[in-house]
């Protein structure tokens, strides 16, 4: 299948890289900008919303929504193109006037997003007509958007550059040491950490377990641990961290001291940390 | 005239964006920061990855595993971050991420060299992935013997590691008759 839309010669000759970036350049004054919601789920509208509002204030830099896309500079897209809206998103193109700057804005708009496989989905802006902007994100933060308009008009410059890492040497991020000699141990906490606190504060929380662990001088002398855990708890400030180096301390290791023969189920009461 | 004087005992609370970057909140979903160093090429994030954003190739000309992630797909979930096992893929609190022009400024490519299986040279892993497992194998607490029984199966593909089994298994139940 061919493109699903030519641009015609007329508009393809007055809008050439060259033309836009003059044209963008020579934007001092007010901007207007059209926008056009070309199937999207309103996310990205909201947020474009949220953007013109006081605490963003975009008027600052010269953005201003117009109603029709005749007084347009600058067309703002959001959405995956769904079948319906696919010709008034090329009327709309067709007619702003020359040169023709178009934004995508949110992940449907640049690519497709989450949808690009979808049925009633004909990919993103930039299958149908030129895109110049991308606003990624989904929806993108209001500071995204703003940080578009700024990096069009040349307030800011681009920070992401296109990057490839090929210089492989085969290292890994593990070199084999762990804290009771067993790599299997440090995987029992992080599991349990996930478990018990989701992976964003698992991961924290298997840090702070880790990391205090690494700090003792023999990791299966009980009664040390014990004390250094102790300490940790009572320092501890959020309660939820606290009662959950608890569980790890009261169920994993003990576990593991049972497991490695260092210690039965005789004497292990006195080594349990007591919630408060 | 009134609503001057209003807004002049009120603070202003149109921030200074593009001069002054926006402090996001904790927990902020951002752009996913990708560490090469890290990254063992396991594909865990690139099957959870719910837009497909994140796609591994094997490049069996170059004998290279393609991790690519493109952030105009991206939705933000931090699924790759949750199944990460390194956490070489993490959520971070970068917000700016706009281009001009060209979308392949919003990739990040990194290229892993493959593994090649030692009975059928077939490329089926990267060599961290092989190197990794192997460090954990060795800090798992076996003995020599077992750890080296257990990493004879690791330079193998999967293939081949079955074929092998059933051999075995095959083996010993004619040797019992």
């Amino acid at each position: 299948m061919g493109p699903l839309y030519t641009v015609p010669e007329n508009i393809q000759k007055e809008n050439t890289v060259e033309k836009k970036l003059a044209h963008l350049e020579k934007i001092k004054r007010t901007f207007f900008v059209y926008r056009v919601d070309a199937g999207s789920c309103n996310g990205c509208d909201i947020e474009i919303f949220a953007v013109i509002s006081p605490l963003w204030d975009p008027e600052r830099l010269g953005f201003k929504l117009v109603a029709s896309p005749r007084h347009a500079d600058i067309l703002v897209c959001t959405g995956s193109v769904t079948r319906d809206m696919r010709y008034p998103l090329l009327r709309a193109y067709e007619a702003m006037p020359d040169p023709k700057i178009v934004a995508a804005v949110g992940a449907c708009g640049c690519s497709g997003g989450i949808f690009h496989d979808a049925y009633g989905n004909w990919g993103g802006i930039d299958s149908h007509i030129p895109v110049d902007l991308y606003v990624p994100g989904c929806p993108p933060h209001p500071a995204t958007i703003l940080e578009g308009f700024a990096l069009a008009l040349g307030i800011i410059d681009q920070k992401l550059k296109k990057t490839v890492h090929d210089n492989d040497n085969g290292k890994v991020p593990f070199d084999g040491t762990s804290i009771l000699n067993n790599s299997l141990f440090e995987r029992d906490i992080y599991v349990e950490s996930k478990s018990l606190m989701g992976y964003i504060h698992g991961r924290v929380l298997y840090k702070k377990y880790c990391g205090a662990m690494k700090t003792a001088k023999k990791a299966d002398d009980v009664s040390e641990v014990t004390e250094l855990m102790k300490h940790l708890v009572s320092q501890e400030e959020d309660p939820r961290y606290a009662e959950c180096l608890r569980v790890l301390h009261n169920n994993v290791y003990m576990q593991w001291l049972d497991r490695m023969m260092i210690m039965g189920d005789e004497g292990k009461n006195q080594y349990l940390i007591k919630g408060a | 005239m009134k609503i001057l004087e209003f807004a002049k005992k009120e603070k202003m609370v149109t921030r200074d964006f593009p001069v002054v970057p926006y402090e996001v909140t904790e927990g902020f979903r951002g752009k996913p920061e990708y560490s090469y160093e890290k990254c063992l090429g396991c594909g865990a994030c690139a099957v959870a990855c719910p837009s497909n954003a994140i796609t591994v190739k094997k490049d069996e000309e170059r004998g290279l595993s393609v991790w690519k992630i493109d952030y105009n797909r991206c939705i933000f979930c931090g699924r790759c971050d949750e199944v990460c096992p390194t956490e070489a893929i993490s959520l971070s609190k970068e917000y700016v991420m706009c281009v001009l022009f060209d979308k392949e400024d919003l990739t990040v490519t990194g290229e892993m060299k493959l593994r090649k299986c030692d009975s059928c040279s077939r490329y089926y892993s990267t060599e961290r992935l092989h190197n990794y497992v192997y460090n954990k194998l060795i800090s798992a607490g076996w003995d020599k013997a077992t750890i080296d029984e257990k990493a004879k199966h690791l330079k193998f593909c999967p293939d081949c590691r079955r074929e092998q089994a059933i051999n075995n298994y095959v083996n010993q139940m004619t040797k019992r008759g």
